[in-house]
């Protein structure tokens, strides 16, 4: 049963998610503008959807995606908090400003924290969970002998 | 206002045409016609022209599968487009931290067993199989080809940009001739002749890339020195949105993100693999060129 809970908890948060997006997406055709909660929508929609998506391509029989929970919150976490600073701290791009790693603080979170912290945590909690969450030579003798019986 | 295009057309694009840079680009073409003459002469089946056998290996794939997904789009493009509207034109390649190993994922397993167990050898095979409706087999193989002439109208004109900076023919003919390079090394070596040259070409774009980067630092006196400089002159290029608003910065994000899942060009590369074990290793590979 767990794994219908997770798949359907998933199903849940994507609707949510890409719904909140769709909904951002279409203030923009408001009179005025979008309004200032529009990229707040897509600001933690985004990292929903694409944390949804990862969990229902990673949920596997009965043990639902197991220790990839944490893997997946982080990078939730990351990508959320990366929008959402930079779209709460004050802008102070201008000659002089404190520099983070060579950037403005507000472009360093996005440069060096959406685009670089996943990529250090997916790959390696892909390759160490392959062979409980993905697959295993069992999985392949199991598919190449039903290939060879459909024939 | 005048569309991109015909500004394009309108501008005077300085051309290269020097001695060296000429015969670089000549022997280009020629490891290009090479790399198709080798494929074409091992390519005897529709399996191998479609899906190269499935026995391509985990680095030609992996180096393949980014150098697609950079495309003359990201690669040529992204640059112009940064320049135009700040750093908020990264959005388009910030996905790429997620979107392999989502892909990984959500994809890659399905797509190579699948392939095996039933003989597939494009998407729309797949979607076939999947929903058991050659109709949405039918459809599939639509949208993708509606699809895929925007995105290759993006690439054919990266192609005539390039190779009318190199070699100052115009950038119509230099659409014409790069369109035609490729068809011909389509047909001819069919998906081989198009992996290695992507692994060809994949390897010059990350050399160059990291080549290009190092001289930018050393010129402009490290990141710290070039961000106080652009500061100094239009502070809004480095706010996190760029000229952009936030709003379309991050619908910049859910379509790249979103959308990588569905480039046909980088779905299709999974048939492909040899062992399929070798998955396991894919996601780290296919992030660190990033």
């Amino acid at each position: 049963m767990k794994i219908d809970i997770t798949r359907r908890a998933a199903r849940i948060v994507l609707i949510t998610a890409i719904s909140s997006i769709g909904i951002g997406y279409a203030s923009a055709f408001a009179k005025g503008g979008a309004p200032v909660w529009a990229p707040w929508l897509l600001a933690l929609g985004i990292p929903a959807a694409l944390g949804s998506i990862m969990v229902l391509g990673a949920a596997r029989g009965r043990t639902g995606i197991g220790s990839l929970k944490l893997p997946f919150l982080f990078v939730f976490v990351v990508l959320a908090s990366g929008f959402c600073l930079a779209l709460g701290l004050p802008a102070a791009e201008a000659k002089g400003a404190t520099l983070l790693l060579g950037l403005p603080v507000r472009a360093a979170i996005v440069i060096y924290g959406i685009g670089l912290l996943p990529i250090v945590v997916l790959p390696v909690a892909y390759a160490i969970t392959f062979d409980t969450q993905t697959l295993s030579e069992e999985d392949i003798a199991r598919v190449r002998e039903m290939a060879k019986r459909a024939k | 206002m005048i569309s991109p295009f015909t500004a394009l057309l309108q501008t005077a694009l300085p051309h290269v045409k020097q001695p060296l840079v000429i015969a670089v680009g000549l022997a280009y073409f020629a490891v290009i016609i090479a790399i198709s003459v080798w494929a074409s002469r091992r390519t005897k089946t529709a399996s191998d022209f479609f899906v190269a056998g499935h026995g391509i290996g985990l680095i030609a794939l992996t180096v393949a599968s980014v150098s697609t997904s950079v495309s003359g789009f990201a690669f040529i493009g992204g640059p112009g487009l940064i320049y135009t509207v700040g750093l908020g034109a990264m959005f388009i390649v910030l996905p790429a931290s997620v979107t392999n190993v989502m892909g990984a994922w959500v994809l890659a397993k399905r797509m190579r067993l699948l392939g095996e167990a039933r003989g597939l050898m494009t998407v729309p095979d797949a979607i076939g199989a999947r929903y058991r409706s050659p109709a949405a087999q039918g459809l599939a193989g639509i949208a993708m080809l509606v699809g895929i002439i925007g995105y290759m109208a993006t690439n054919a004109l990266a192609m005539g940009v390039v190779i009318n900076a190199i070699f100052g023919v115009g950038i119509g003919w230099g659409i014409w001739l790069g369109m035609g390079v490729t068809l011909a090394y389509s047909v001819a070596g069919g998906i081989l002749a198009g992996i290695y040259n992507d692994v060809f070409q994949g390897t010059l774009m990350a050399a160059a890339s990291v080549l290009v980067f190092l001289f930018v630092l050393k010129v402009g006196g490290g990141l710290g020195d070039i961000s106080n400089t652009i500061l100094a002159s239009d502070p809004k290029f480095l706010s996190p949105w760029g000229k952009m608003t936030p709003l379309a910065a991050l619908s910049f994000f859910f379509v790249f993100g979103m959308g990588s899942l569905g480039q046909p060009q980088g779905v299709h590369k999974y048939y492909m693999l040899r062992d399929p074990m070798q998955l396991k290793r894919s996601s780290r590979m296919a992030q660190w060129p990033r």
